[in-house]
This record gives C-alpha cells, structure tokens and sequence, in this order.
C-alpha cells in the first residue's frame, strides 16, 4: 500500500529525515529518544503493518540489546558502582547510558527502515540530478543493468544448455564451470552493449543539454504546508538546544535539564514535527473512512 | 556527368576542419588546466577547512561524545572531493556506461552470493575496475557499488562508511596496480592487496564504525573487542576475495582492454 508521506516532495522528506535521524544522534537525551523511537515504530507500523512487528524482533531488538549490553562491560566511567565484573566496576551511569545508546540505535535504525520504504531510486536520482548528473546517470543505469543482467545471464544459459555445454548438473566443479563461463559471456555481451548505450545516447545528445529527471515532483501547497511545519519544528529544536532547555550530562553523574513548561512544550512540538507522516496517514484514513459511508 | 563535381574541395574542407578541431582541442586543454586548478582547491579546501572544523566543533560544542556525527561528516567530506571532480570533469558517455556496468556486476554479484554471508565478489570487482579503469573509476565503483546495493539490502548509518571503505579500495588499487597482470607473482601480489583491502581497510573501517555506531562513549577495549569479533567475518570477505580474484582477475582485465583498446575510453 502507498504511504501517505510516498507523495510528498523529495526536497521536503530528505529534509524530514535529516532532522529525524540526526536529532536522536544530536540530543541523546532520553526523553528526545522515546519521543523518536515511538514516532518511528509508529510510523513503521504503517508503513510495513504486521511486517514492521518481524522487522523490529528480528533486526532492531537484538541490536539494541548488543548495544545495552556492550556499553556497561566495557565503559567503567560514572560514579555509583553496582558491582563489579572480573575487578571491572559496572555503574548506574554506564548502564543508563547503554540504554539510551541503544535506543538512539534502534530509533535510527526505524528511521532508516522507513526511509528505504519511502526514498525509492526515482527519488535519489531526482534528487542528486541536480547537483551531480554524471553520478545520478551512473545510479539509474546501474539500477536497471541488474535486472537486466540477470534477464541476460537466464538467456546464456539456455543458449549454452542447447549448445550442449553445461547441463546445470554435475558435481560442483562441473557447475562453477559451466556457472563461470556464463558469466564470462555475460560480462562481454555487458561491456560491449555499455559502449552502444553510451553510442547511442551521443547520438541523441547526451551532454548537450543539462539533464532532467523522469520523475517531476512539483511543490505544491500541501509540500508548503509541510515544508512550513518541518521548519518550525526544525527551528524550534535549534532554539531550545541554544536556550540550554534540553541538556543531558551522562558522567561522571546523571543530569538532566529541569521540566520546565517551556521544555515540555518543546517535547510536544518535537513529537508533532516527528508524527507529520503518521498524522498524513490518518487524516488520509478518516477522510476514506468518511468518504466511504457517504457512499 | 561528372561524378565528384566538388571532389578538390573535400581535401581542403578536411583540412579546415582539423585545424578547426585543434585550435578547439587547444583552447578546450587551457580551459580544463584552470579548471583542475581549481577543482584541486575546491578538494584541498573541503580537506583541510571542512574536516579539521568538524573535528573542533564536535570537541568544543559537543563536548566530544559525539563520535558518529563527526567521523561520519569527516567522511563525507572526504568523499566530496572525488565526486566533485568526476562532476566536472564532465565525463564521457562511454565512461558512465561502462562504470555503470561495473557498479551493476558488483550489486548483483553481491545478491548472487545472498546464500553465503560474507562471502562477496564486491571488492574483487572494485579492485579490478581500479586497476583497469584507473583510481578515479575505482574509487566511484566503489562507493557507487556500496550506495546502489544498500538500495537493495537497506540503507543505513553503516553506508556512508561503506561507500568510504569500497570506494578507497577501488582508489588504492587504480594507484598500485596497471592492468597487465602477466606473472604469477603479479596475481599473487593483487590477491596480497585484496586481503590487505578486505582486513586492514574494509574491515578495520566498518568495524571501526560499528563501535560509532553503538555508542559515543567509547573506550579502547570497546575497539580492540570490535575488532576481534570482527575478525573471522572480515578473513570470509578476503577469501571470498582473493578467491573471486584468482578466478576473475585476469579474464575480467583482458576483457575490459581489449575494450578499451577498442572503443578508446579510459586511457
């Protein structure tokens, strides 16, 4: 299923995710990292549905563990010592700051899972077109050289099973011969049809023009109204961070900022700039949802 | 009636023309001098301003705890230098299809082996493009490969790191090596390089990342046990490389010059 967030510009969700990955890496503060790790698992719900459950046991928990465990064994800083590990003293403030490297992790980690759903390759090519065509040109065409090379390599194959050399069976030797003269005659024809691809985009002009996209995105007022509220949000994290409203200090003692009205109005507009695409979804849902009984 | 009616004049027209085409090609050779020029101030700049300044802000401002921000800014400004300059440089069409075409070879040798973890083709292909195509090639391979196949298997915080990794291989190799590799000893010493690639850069920087990565607290045991649980999964990558260049190296590199040779790119 299309995500609600799929449609909106490219410059506007790079600039979303920037911010999104960045400030939990930035911040490390632990109320900043559970506001992210539980905008991004929602999100990740949406995006994936019971997929995002696999993902997150078998990809994101087991990475956060590593991290919550590997942080108190082997960092000895902090002043309350628990107990102690082979003569190795393991603290309060050690263990504490594994919890919230770890969930900073599996917060990036979401994030990113969300990011390949959302920026597909028409997206980074759009994107990187204009500041580097040669190198958005290279991506695209590699993006369609490896289905096309496997479509290929299917076809040699065959060829070569009717000429009667390599039968696909035998002992291994036999197979990583005849697997490696396929890909011997894959990697020719593959050379050679790149010098005709590039013959004949100097025929048709290559290099004369600067290059345009296939995908146009246009800005339109909802990517404003985004573009806006991500701005907001961007520019309000930047004045809290400069006014010391949120500051963490993990050694050699725990300290955190004071909650202040003015640091939990800060949480709330950083939570609403993190949701704007699960917002999207569910405004997308009510509005079929209400559509949907008028018929 | 006479069938060349104009015939004396071609020679003459032929004549004009190349010179034509060599005054072109002078002036196009004065402009491309400057260019470099400033293509390598461009580079030194992004070098010597933009990675130092991360460093300092990310000591002073950040109280230097946040090791991932800095290491993965010093990395990308490294790598902008090289795709600077291949921008500009304003590369033939012959050249972008061909490194697309080794690009593709890597992310589809590397889902080719998805039965057989780690052992990959990846930097083998890298290796050889840099040493045929030359380091520049080499080194856009390289990161290129690591981007597009990450659009495959997942984009992450590790990629940055990856593109740096494989496209430094790709880079080293176009310097060390020429692609005639005649003697026994010369393949030997191109699988020497591959292990040296696959353990001491490949791995040493992707673990180096992951310790980043888990925490920005960072201790010296926290890399030395990096490094150890790195290590059986970084020697599968070198034997699956210096397998792959035993096997691949020399068919691959008679191939791409005799393409060279041929259609006259990269040269």
């Amino acid at each position: 299923m299309r995500d609600a967030f799929d449609n909106v510009n490219p410059v506007v969700a790079f600039v979303f995710f920037v911010f999104a990955l960045l400030m939990p890496m930035l911040l490390l503060h632990p109320v900043m990292l559970g506001i992210s790790l539980f905008c991004a698992v929602v999100w990740l719900f949406f995006i994936k549905g019971r997929g995002a459950f696999m993902y997150l046991v078998k990809f994101v928990i087991p990475i956060t563990i590593l991290t919550a465990i590997l942080n108190p064994v082997f960092n000895h800083a902090g002043v309350t010592i628990l107990f102690y590990i082979r003569d190795n003293p393991v603290t309060r403030e050690s263990i504490i700051y594994g919890a919230a490297s770890a969930v900073m992790l599996a917060s990036v980690v979401t994030w990113f899972a969300c990011f390949n759903h959302i920026f597909t390759s028409d997206k980074t090519v759009y994107l990187l077109g204009r500041f580097a065509p040669g190198l958005s040109l290279i991506l695209s065409m590699s993006l369609r050289f490896v289905p096309l090379f496997t479509a290929q390599a299917k076809r040699i194959a065959l060829a070569q099973r009717g000429a009667g050399m390599g039968t696909g069976g035998g002992n291994i030797i036999a197979r990583a011969k005849s697997g490696l003269s396929i890909i011997s005659s894959l990697i020719t024809w593959s050379l050679e049809s790149s010098v005709t691809t590039a013959d004949s985009m100097r025929a048709r002009g290559y290099g004369l023009h600067p290059r345009r996209s296939f995908a146009n995105y246009r800005f339109d007022k909802r990517d404003a109204l985004i573009g806006s509220a991500l701005t907001l949000g961007i520019v309000a994290t930047g004045l809290a961070a400069y006014l010391k409203l949120i500051s963490v200090r993990y050694f050699p003692s725990i300290k955190l900022n004071e909650a202040s009205p003015l640091f939990l109005a800060f949480c709330a507009v950083y939570a609403l700039t993190l949701l704007i695409p699960v917002t999207m979804n569910l405004s997308e849902a009510l509005k079929w949802r209400s559509l949907r009984s008028k018929i | 009636m006479n069938e060349h009616p104009e015939k004396p004049n071609i020679a003459i027209e032929k004549d004009e023309r190349i010179l034509r085409a060599e005054r072109l090609r002078a002036r196009e050779e004065k402009s491309d001098k400057r260019a470099r020029l400033i293509r390598r101030i461009v580079s030194a700049v992004l070098i010597l301003v933009f990675v130092p300044s991360a460093i300092l802000v990310g000591m002073l401002e950040w109280n230097d705890r946040k090791y991932y921000i800095v290491s993965a800014l010093i990395i990308l400004f490294s790598m902008l230098p090289f795709f600077l300059m291949f921008e500009k440089r304003r590369p033939m069409a012959r050249e972008l299809t061909l490194i697309a075409v080794m690009t593709a070879l890597g992310v589809a040798g590397r889902a080719a082996f998805y039965m057989l973890p780690h052992f990959k083709p990846i930097a083998a292909i890298v290796i050889i493009t840099g040493v045929s195509l030359g380091s520049e090639a080499g080194f856009i391979t390289g990161a290129l490969t690591a981007f597009v196949s990450n659009m495959f298997f997942g984009q992450g915080p590790w990629t940055p790191w990856q593109m740096f990794a494989l496209g430094l291989i790709g880079f080293l190799a176009g310097i060390l090596f020429n692609d005639s590799i005649k003697t026994h000893l010369k393949l030997v010493l191109l699988c020497a390089f591959g292990v040296f690639a696959t353990v001491g850069i490949y791995g040493q920087i992707m673990d180096t990342a992951f310790v980043f990565m888990a925490g920005q607290k960072v201790t010296r045991e926290m890399f030395l046990a990096a490094y150890a649980s790195g290590l059986p999964v970084n020697l599968v990558f070198a034997l699956a490389t210096v397998v792959f260049l035993v096997v691949l190296a020399k068919p691959l590199l008679n191939k791409l010059r005799r393409i060279k040779q041929k259609h006259g790119v990269f040269r």
